[in-house]
């Protein structure tokens, strides 16, 4: 097992490498760099190449990824242009953001996503099961952006019970109750907006699952046995239906590092997606590459996360190499 | 199915009635007192994007760069009529042959941590400047700069290597404390903790400042000059323009600028507690021709273009009324040389057809395009991603051409890739904006020498080139006048651009506000002077 699990985690570290190098020469492909930035009438062609020269934009391609990688090494991501700080300073800020924001979405959608699907997947072929299923699907259908601004719409603008941006009030408050208070009022609207689909597709797995199991010949022998069918679904089906979730949570990880860009952009959330996108689109070179080896790395450990509890909830998964 | 925009369409609006039924005409019965200043209260200005850095040297965006100037303060700073007043200098004087410049500094002028403003500050920062390990964009400004001496603390003197009418701008920029940044590494100024925490010598003072989030400052007690009416102004970053408009109808934001042209009459019509102010924009539109493309070559063809270009209506349609008419690359806000008596070319699509018919472009196989030597009249606009107006200035000048015959292809490019053909010249026209500074230089856009990539058009014209040079040399501003008046004259009589329009800046502001003087230089302009106006129950 122990075994297993490094050759996974060297395998991990290489996947996340080529990444890294291919995007960086993606970057160095594409027309422009930050400097283009400087592109102003006043601005004279000779101070924009010092700048050029002065960030070290003048080397050839290969000595600037020699000169990253090995500051890369020494944990070094090196300066953000736009933010004019380094960069590991900009995720130290911005990452607990946006895990404060996806955290709350990740626990919210799971608990709802699992008592829905439970609840619906015990009423199946009802009208109540038609009918939040297909409520579901309409709140699935809709897209982030246009919820987003009816929300704020109505629950800011014209109720005026929710705050429609920022993470916390730029009024000073005291004490933990009303900071906590503030903090959570400035979750709820982009949470709702963020769960919603992830509710509706965990609601949709669950069901799926349990109706597999529902199917299955020990199930029939349980209920042939007599037993309650409380206690079927909870000692015996839904141990078989939330394995795979496990595989689920391993895919919700990038999300939960990389944000959300359009939900974090309309609520003013200061977290990675908003970071990435501005960095995308001045040519922050080493801030793009950070946040690409931030989602890299949140695929690869997601994977290894999943195999691993797996291999260790579902003792056939165990082959012998994994042992 | 639910994924029909007509069924959003009428989600959205049916939600829209049931609020604005439930929640109208709240009468408002506070009175006015008096619009006397009274101290206190909190000013709150939604921007869309975070300030880069607080270091004048590095800052780029306009609210960076407008914030900076409420905490650092210049030896002098243009007011409403662009015109240079004291603010660190008392006063300045210049030598008979105008190779230096002298400026005395105020003897109370302190930074907000105490320690004194004074000439080593001036030298110390023009001086580091002038270090191009310092890498910043403002470095081309220290060009004609050959020396900075302190004669006495409070008096410092400037020395040039020619004479040229634009050294207080180039000398007035925001000072930097040499107490905390003597000793730094200049390459390393960039990412030095001064441009996140800096220290003060203007009006007002960071207190916090909250990444991604909000900007918050204080009055400045240690300032100089007139104390602020206002305890807090605070900078609350709002990317998403909806939202932004939203919260300033909600009344979370007190005001923002940039209010989307579009919205304006609707958020005056519905809101009558906000205010809107038209700010003369610093940015013209134009579609610039080729020269090396055979087409544009004769300048009663570029005329024709441009009479047959409705720019009236660009502005209407367009702008919603919110624009000014162009007349050349001089910008309205510089008062003294701005001139709009020049022989203007009114919309005449008739006579258009008529020169062209006169040049030899004639319809020849009744196909309804011009053609020469049966080369039909047809060339490409390029526009860059990214600028919405830009694509439907080039969607509607691709109409209005077609009515006299002139077919357009618009080819929309990445910005980069823009950037690329412009720099290649490889292009026949483009749509193009270019923003102006607050003194007069078109050397980069017009002149045939220039090297720079915004004379993309390879525009050449003996005329103008000696008209900018001896613009660019004279002193006096009389003469200067008589200079640029008739650069405008040429330039405009020549049309190597069709100039369209000036697109204006609004600003919305709550009308709880007073004295507000949101101008084209800054937004926040006099930023002391603003206060609440008193209110009673």
């Amino acid at each position: 097992m122990i075994a297993y699990i490094i050759r996974r985690i060297l395998t991990a570290l290489l996947i996340v490498w080529a990444v890294a190098t291919i995007c960086f020469i993606i970057l160095q492909l594409a027309p422009g760099d930050p400097a283009s930035m400087y592109i102003r009438p006043e601005i004279k062609p000779a101070v924009v190449e010092n700048i050029r020269k002065q960030l070290g934009f003048d080397l050839p391609i290969w000595q600037q990824y020699i000169k990253w990688l090995r500051g890369l090494s020494a944990g070094n991501f090196g300066t953000s242009f736009i933010h004019k700080q380094p960069v590991i300073d900009i995720i130290a800020n911005t990452l607990p953001n946006t895990l404060r924001l996806t955290l709350v979405v990740f626990c919210v959608q799971f608990l709802m996503g699992i008592v829905i699907g439970i609840y619906l997947a015990t009423k199946q072929g009802s009208k109540i099961e038609q009918t939040v299923n297909g409520f579901l699907l309409f709140l699935y259908s809709m897209p982030g952006f246009w919820l987003a601004l009816i929300l704020i719409l109505i629950f800011s603008l014209h109720l005026g019970w929710l705050p429609s941006s920022q993470m916390q009030s730029m009024r000073d408050i005291n004490g933990f109750i009303p900071i906590l208070w503030d903090q959570v009022k400035h979750l709820i609207l982009p949470v709702t907006v963020l769960s919603i689909p992830f509710i509706t597709y965990t609601t949709r797995f669950i069901q799926d699952q349990l109706r597999d199991v529902f199917a299955q010949p020990y199930f029939l022998a349980a209920k042939t046995y007599g037993f309650s069918g409380q206690k079927i679904l909870f000692k015996y089906a839904l141990k078989n239906a939330l394995l795979p979730l496990i595989t689920l949570i391993g895919l919700y990880l990038p999300f939960i590092l990389g944000g959300a860009v359009i939900t974090e952009y309309i609520f003013a959330w200061p977290g990675m997606g908003r970071i990435t996108v501005t960095a995308i689109f001045a040519h922050d070179f080493p801030l793009i590459l950070a946040s690409t080896i931030i989602a890299a790395l949140a695929v690869v450990i997601g994977n290894l996360l999943s195999d691993i509890l797996y291999a260790l909830a579902d003792p056939r998964i165990r082959t012998k190499e994994t042992l | 199915m639910f994924k029909t925009p007509f069924l959003y369409g009428v989600i959205t609006l049916s939600i829209l009635l049931l609020l604005n039924c439930s929640n109208n005409g709240e009468p408002k019965s506070k009175k006015d007192l008096s619009n006397n200043p009274v101290a206190g209260g909190t000013l709150i200005i939604g921007i869309s994007g975070d300030v880069d850095s607080f270091n004048p040297f590095y800052g780029e965006s306009v609210s960076a760069q407008e914030i900076t100037h409420l905490m650092l303060l210049g030896l002098a700073d243009l007011d409403e009529h662009s015109d240079f007043k004291p603010e660190i200098a008392r006063s300045w004087e210049r030598s008979t042959d105008y190779s230096t410049l002298t400026y005395h500094l105020r003897r109370d002028a302190v930074w907000s941590d105490g320690f004194p403003i004074t000439a080593h500050d001036v030298k110390f920062t023009y001086d580091l400047l002038m270090d191009e390990k310092v890498g910043s964009p403002l470095q081309g400004i220290t060009e004609f700069i050959q020396e900075v001496s302190v004669v006495d603390s409070y008096t410092v003197t400037f020395t040039f290597s020619k004479a040229y009418p634009t050294q207080i701008f180039d000398t007035a920029r925001e000072i930097l404390p040499r107490h905390i940044l003597k000793d730094i590494d200049p390459k390393n100024l960039r990412s030095h903790p001064f441009g996140k925490k800096p220290i003060s010598s203007g009006p007002f003072k960071l207190k916090e400042w909250v990444e991604q989030q909000y900007i918050e400052l204080v009055p400045n007690e240690s300032y100089f000059g007139k104390k602020p009416y206002l305890d807090r102004v605070i900078f609350k970053i709002i990317p998403d323009q909806t939202n932004l408009l939203m919260q300033l109808k909600a009344g979370e934001i007190d005001m923002m600028t940039g209010v989307p042209l579009a919205e304006v009459d609707n958020l005056q019509a519905n809101n009558p507690e906000i205010n809107i102010r038209q700010v003369s924009g610093r940015v013209y539109y134009y579609i610039g021709y080729n020269q090396k493309n055979a087409l544009f070559k004769n300048v009663q063809v570029r005329r024709a273009l441009t009479m047959a270009i409705n720019r009236e209506q660009i502005i209407e349609g367009l702008l919603h009324g919110y624009g000014k008419k162009c007349y050349g690359p001089l910008p309205p806000i510089v008062e003294w040389a701005y001139t709009e008596d020049v022989e203007t070319i009114a919309y005449d699509p008739r006579k258009a057809r008529r020169i062209l018919n006169n040049n030899k472009w004639i319809d020849q196989n009744d196909d309804g395009l011009l053609e020469k030597n049966n080369q039909p009249f047809e060339f490409t606009l390029i526009t860059p991603t990214g600028n919405q107006l830009k694509s439907d200035v080039a969607t509607v000048v691709q109409s209005h051409l077609s009515k006299i015959g002139i077919k357009v292809h618009i080819k929309v490019l990445e910005w980069t890739n823009f950037l690329k053909h412009l720099q290649s010249k490889n292009f026949d026209a483009c749509v193009g904006a270019l923003s102006t500074s607050f003194y007069v230089d078109p050397t980069p856009v017009f002149h045939s020498k220039s090297t720079h990539l915004f004379n993309a058009i390879s525009y050449s014209n003996p005329k103008i080139d000696r008209l900018i040079e001896e613009g660019r040399k004279e002193m006096d501003r009389q003469k200067a006048k008589k200079i640029w008046d008739r650069f405008q004259k040429e330039i405009y009589g020549d049309q190597p651009f069709t100039f369209l329009f000036w697109a204006d800046n609004i600003v919305a502001i709550n009308k709880k506000f007073r004295d507000v003087t949101p101008i084209a230089l800054s937004s926040v302009y006099n930023l002391e002077y603003w206060h609440k106006r008193p209110i009673q129950e």
